[in-house]
């Protein structure tokens, strides 16, 4: 039950990163309710996934689902570069979250 | 500008990931007062940054810079250890940051940038 609760809080962070995005520096009201309810709910529900697995490897998996989501969602969604340089570097920095904290 | 912004969450990220840790839960109220504010200004600085920036990238380096901070400061002030996995992934990570703002197009065809940039 805890991975499941740890996907949820990881898909939460996606649309948590959208919202924010629609909401143009808390400009627009709705999207940003709607980043600190779905924020919130992401935070909850990584909440419930650290009893019972570790700190390193929930955070890694969380930010792992936020960060590569984003980089899709912003591809399909807002038009985002598709360059092969582009997803090499963002790999990079998921890699190295991942990895610094799962060695943590 | 934009790049400031995101530089700066990703350095409040690191304050109030350390806050949290000394808020014990928000029960000492120093810590928690400092986590609140420091949270809130790097969640607005996000958001801006989010304005000129793809979200792919920013989340990406605004995650990167906390986790790449946080494990400095770890290192240098609580004697966490600087193993060689930790400084490899941590190398990884700079090499992405510094390549996308290199290869990263500012998107300056938003009027707010072009009024600060006067």
């Amino acid at each position: 039950m805890a991975w499941i609760f740890l996907f949820i809080a990881g898909i939460c962070e996606i649309g948590a990163v959208a919202s924010l995005k629609l909401a143009e520096g808390f400009k627009k009201l709705v999207p940003s309710i709607c980043f600190v309810v779905i924020g919130l709910s992401s935070f909850y529900f990584l909440s419930l996934a650290l009893k019972e697995i570790p700190m390193g490897t929930a955070y890694a998996v969380w930010t792992g689902i936020g960060s590569a989501g984003s980089v899709a969602l912003g591809m399909i969604f807002f038009q985002e570069s598709k360059d092969r340089i582009r997803i090499f570097l963002l790999s990079l920095i998921i890699i190295g979250v991942i990895g610094l904290k799962i060695s943590q | 500008m934009q790049w400031m912004y995101i530089f700066i969450a990703g350095l409040l990220e690191i304050i109030w990931v350390i806050g949290l840790r000394y808020s014990e839960g928000f029960t000492v109220l120093v810590p928690s007062i400092i986590t609140l504010i420091t949270l809130a200004i790097s969640f607005y600085l996000f958001s801006k940054s989010l304005k000129f920036l793809p979200i792919g990238t920013a989340y990406a380096i605004f995650t990167g810079l906390g986790a790449a901070g946080t494990a400095i400061v770890g290192i240098l002030y609580f004697q966490e250890s600087a193993s060689p996995s930790k400084l490899f992934f941590l190398s990884l990570m700079l090499i992405g940051i510094i390549g996308l703002k290199m290869t990263t197009s500012d998107d300056t065809k938003e009027t707010e940038v072009l009024e600060e940039g006067k």
